[in-house]
């Protein structure tokens, strides 16, 4: 309430502590990811359903901000077992993103499961009866610079990869 | 009783014509109607990887569109369908070395559809596969 009228308040939701290798053996955490707005998604390379798609849509934004430090890519692997850097990276390659701020997470599975859920809202666990071994969530989640949640789109729908396109854009100009 | 004989053989004559002219016909319609229902298949199993357009994914999926591999080996991808694939193939000089996971779950029919939707549709190789024949391939499966 203010001034005798209720008003609507926004409260973000800030992503929990984590840090993880990426491809190039390089630690990443939420600690190191401040400051930039960031998209993240959970994955797997071994996956056949959403995740090309997903990944797909990631690598098109990606390529727009190519040369644009201040606007990241993070993707967590649900599959660390067989997901290693080494797999990851060859991911990469094989993806062929230019982008050299897009990190392919990986690292205790545990953690990477209870921060899919708990940190940025999406599902990730395995489920044998699922293609591929687990099941996830297709969502992309925009960062901003002070780790907060400010967004959530399905990875593989074309109006949200432009909502999400459109959001990056917003968040960039915002002071 | 004449026109009874004459008309009856007639009759059976212009029955086996007819017959026949729809055998002919009954085969491009089921040729057609294959790679309708192909299509259908191909974008729920196939297209999430290999893409709408069958081009494939930079160096992570391979093409299956004016592909030299599938070219080569169509006559394997009942199996590979069915069992997936593993290991390095070359495909139009770029090599790709992701796991295909099979899709157990499909019929002959379905594997023969999706088969006649990506050998016309992405190949032009005018070619006609059917249940009977995948099923058949599919007992003599090697991966």
């Amino acid at each position: 309430m203010k001034d005798g009228k209720s008003q609507v308040d926004t409260q973000y939701f800030t992503i929990p502590n984590f840090r993880f290798l990426n491809q190039d053996s390089i630690w990443v955490s939420n600690q190191s990811l401040k400051g930039k707005i960031y998209i993240a998604d959970f994955f797997f390379t071994s996956c056949p359903t959403i995740c090309p798609i997903m990944q797909k849509n990631m690598a098109k934004i990606a390529e727009t901000y190519t040369t644009d430090p201040g606007i990241y890519f993070t993707s967590f692997t649900i599959d660390p077992k067989h997901d290693n850097i080494t797999r990851l990276k060859r991911y990469q390659n094989q993806l062929g993103t230019k982008n050299p701020h897009w990190s392919f997470l990986t690292g205790n599975r545990d953690s990477i499961y209870h921060l899919a859920e708990n940190g940025f809202l999406v599902t990730a666990k395995t489920d044998s009866t699922a293609p591929g071994g687990y099941v996830h969530s297709g969502g992309l989640v925009l960062i901003d610079p002070f780790g907060r949640i400010r967004g959530v789109y399905d990875g593989t729908v074309d109006e949200d990869i432009t909502r999400l396109t459109e959001d990056i854009s917003i968040l960039k100009n915002e002071k | 009783m004449n026109r009874i004989k004459f008309i009856v053989p007639l009759s059976f004559l212009v029955l086996i014509i007819a017959l026949g002219l729809n055998a002919c016909g009954g085969n491009d319609q089921g040729k057609g109607e294959s790679i309708n229902n192909g299509m259908a298949l191909f974008k729920t199993n196939c297209s999430a990887c290999h893409q709408t357009d069958g081009g494939g994914l930079a160096g992570l999926y391979p093409p299956l569109k004016n592909s030299d591999y599938f070219k080569a080996n169509h006559a394997k991808l009942p199996c590979i369908i069915r069992n997936g694939l593993n290991g390095e193939i070359t495909v139009n000089g770029v090599k790709f070395d992701q796991q295909m996971p099979g899709i157990g779950s499909l019929s002959p029919a379905e594997i023969a559809d999706i088969s006649n939707y990506v050998m016309n549709n992405f190949n032009e190789l005018n070619t006609y596969t059917n249940t009977d024949e995948v099923t058949k391939t599919l007992s003599t499966c090697n991966n």
